[in-house]
């Protein structure tokens, strides 16, 4: 049967149209990584003295802001960044607290922080952070949301780390850069039809139909060869696409802590429409499906607090597809919350 | 080892390609001759169970042997008529792939192989890719990999087609020795490739088998009935217009013909022995070859 399935491959990979579809994938392959993964806000990195780096210098400085919060992911820690954020990017701390103005390319560590901002507190942050400098005041200053009012259940802190690169290189795969699926499918289909009909085109069949096993192993041994060639350009695929960008942006944050993903999605200001993710300015925008939101758009826009007004919560946050406004938010049980901090951890 | 063909039939749409063709055969070296169309391939088919006959069956032993399957295939070793190979396999790759089809034993297929390529002369050619091979080494391949698992019943669709002279004479002396005590059954409708080999010639014509015997009895049939004459270029004219003419050549400024006739076709032609090919003509004649 090995004997069977090796010529099957050997055939398989004696066929112009499956070489010429394969040479045709690793080309689509670079251009995708390119277009997805290789040309995104989250390879260029904006400094506080207002340059730009991109690349591979973007991600190690990222990596580098990262990792001074490495460890655990406390309301602390949390403070901490704000305030660093504060001092060195001042501008964009305004932005983030008054107009949601900020740029994307921002260190990756300070870019969801929205998220621990609530609106109502904005203007105090703001003259709090801007008063104290460098110090770190008490959390309770500046009125953060806790990070026990996402993970309430959590009875281990949430370990922080850098995760930017490879997150973004998992989410260009499976996500926008799953077009790729599509040629390898071609591929694979070509490659598995041929190994079908190749028998009749080739008029290799009454060869093979007058054998012993060639009405019956011969297809078992076709089939497992399919598979095979699935499975293996399915994992060529993601190796190509794993050692190009590991050869760009190098290996840090492949291992981080899934706790590291948790689900900080942050919204601000959205006045075009949602999923601008990767616009200019706009760090997440999502849609809103709690009906408070105006114009189903969420956001941590101060605009905002006026259609949630007998809610403490004034922001409207993403968890995967459920998307709750502060408000409703608020109505789910103790149990519900933890579940979709959960899933946002390991689906972001 | 008995292979018994029973009423076996064949229709395409409204054409009826084999019509109950009854046949026994046992060890030995079957000749199937036919003009082109006349049923040979469609015939052969039947017997590889590749072809699903309309009526009738084909028993090895007494046992269908669409219902022995692969016990069936595993005796049965088939040259098609048309066929064609992996471009990008070489000789030895071509071969030991089939083998393994065959269910022979990895070590054994090696062995086998690499005698079968230096019977049929492609040992030097065994690492080279099949894309690169002429038609008559293609030929050569694919009658080496129908003897691959020694075959009991060896079915050869015009095995001669692509062979040079020189190679034609191995091929008989091969099908000869390897007949003995194997049953092989090959068509062509070129009457020398099994005139004096084979043990029983089936003449088939427009699907039906209108003449089965050894050569010499079925040569029987036109005894007394050839002639031949040497006449002029006009006066052979003449004769190929009214006889059937089996063959002609050029001898001085002559031209000797020879005729098949009940009567004496001309007035100095003198009898002589009948051969398999004038039986052959004496059939076919007026169609293509
Ligand atoms: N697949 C087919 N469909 C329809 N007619 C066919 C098919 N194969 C063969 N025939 C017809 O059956 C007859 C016998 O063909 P074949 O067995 O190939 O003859 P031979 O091998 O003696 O030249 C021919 O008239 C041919 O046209
Ligand atoms: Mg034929």
């Amino acid at each position: 049967m090995l004997r069977m399935i090796r010529f099957e491959f050997q055939k398989m990979f004696g066929r112009a149209v499956v070489i010429g579809a394969l040479a045709v994938l690793v080309f689509i392959s670079f251009i995708l990584l390119k277009a997805y993964c290789f040309n995104t806000s989250r390879t260029t990195a904006y400094l506080p003295d207002g340059t730009t780096l991109s690349g591979r210098e973007a991600i190690l400085y990222h990596q580098s802001v990262a990792g001074k919060y490495e460890g655990d992911f406390t309301d602390e820690a949390v403070a901490r960044m704000v305030s660093d954020f504060a001092e060195e990017y001042p501008k964009d701390f305004y932005g983030m607290t008054h107009d949601g103005s900020v740029n994307a390319s921002l260190p990756s560590a300070y870019l969801y922080l929205p998220m621990f901002l609530p609106p109502q507190n904005y203007d105090e942050i703001f003259r709090e952070a801007a008063g104290k400098g460098t110090a770190i005041s008490p959390l309770t200053e500046y009125g953060l949301i806790s990070m026990r009012e996402y993970m309430s259940l959590a009875d281990e802190p949430l370990q922080y780390g850098y995760s930017d690169s490879w997150e973004l290189f998992f989410l260009s795969f499976f996500g926008p850069a799953a077009a790729i699926a599509t040629p390898v499918l071609i591929v694979i289909i070509l490659a598995v039809s041929t190994a079908f009909s190749g028998e009749y085109s080739m008029k290799t069949a009454p060869l093979i139909l007058t054998t012993k096993y060639g009405k019956s192993r011969q297809i078992t041994a076709k089939l497992l060869a399919s598979l095979l060639f699935a499975t293996l350009l399915m994992g060529f695929v993601f190796a190509l696409f794993c050692i190009a960008f590991g050869l760009q942006y190098g290996l840090a944050g492949w291992n981080a802590d899934m706790q590291t993903n948790f689900g900080l999605c942050g919204s601000r200001y959205c006045p075009a429409g949602i999923g601008s993710r990767s616009a200019p300015g706009y760090a997440d925008c999502f849609s809103c499906e709690c009906g408070e939101c105006p114009g189903g758009i969420a956001s941590a826009n101060r605009q905002f607090v006026d259609f949630c007004p007998s809610s403490p919560w004034t922001g409207c946050w993403g968890w995967d597809s459920n998307i709750g406004c502060a408000g409703s938010f608020r109505r789910y049980s103790t149990q519900s919350i933890s579940k979709l901090s959960r899933r946002s951890m390991i689906f972001r | 080892m008995q292979l018994v063909l029973d009423r076996l039939t064949k229709q395409y749409g409204t054409k009826i390609a084999l019509d109950r063709i009854d046949a026994v055969f046992q060890p030995g070296i079957y000749g199937l001759l036919g003009a082109n169309g006349a049923g040979k391939t469609t015939l052969l088919r039947l017997i590889c169970d590749i072809l699903k006959p309309t009526s009738g069956e084909a028993r090895l032993n007494g046992k269908n042997i669409g219902e022995l399957g692969e016990k069936y295939r595993a005796a049965l070793g088939y040259l098609p008529q048309e066929f064609g190979f992996y471009p990008n396999f070489t000789a030895t790759d071509f071969l030991l792939y089939m083998a393994s089809l065959k269910g022979l034993n990895k070590r054994y297929a090696r062995e086998k192989a690499a005698g079968l390529l230096e019977t049929v002369g492609l040992k030097k050619e065994q690492g080279k890719k099949i894309k690169t091979f002429s038609g008559g080494m293609k030929q050569r391949l694919g009658i080496a990999q129908a003897l691959l698992n020694d075959p009991e019943i060896l079915i050869l669709d015009e095995p001669t087609a692509g062979l040079d002279p020189k190679e034609r004479v191995k091929f008989r002396n091969f099908i000869r020795a390897y007949g003995e005590n194997k049953i092989v059954i090959l068509s062509t409708h070129i009457v020398t490739d099994v005139e004096h080999i084979a043990d029983e010639i089936l003449i088939l014509k427009d699907g039906s088998l209108v003449k089965k015997g050894t050569e010499n009895s079925i040569i029987s049939e036109i005894a007394g009935c050839v002639w031949e004459c040497r006449v002029t270029k006009q006066e052979a004219i003449h004769l190929e217009n009214t006889f059937t003419v089996c063959n002609s050549k050029s001898e001085d400024e002559k031209i000797v013909v020879r005729v098949i006739s009940d009567q004496k076709p001309w007035k100095t032609a003198t009898p002589v022995p009948p051969c398999l090919e004038d039986l052959y003509m004496h059939y076919f004649h007026g169609e293509g070859q």
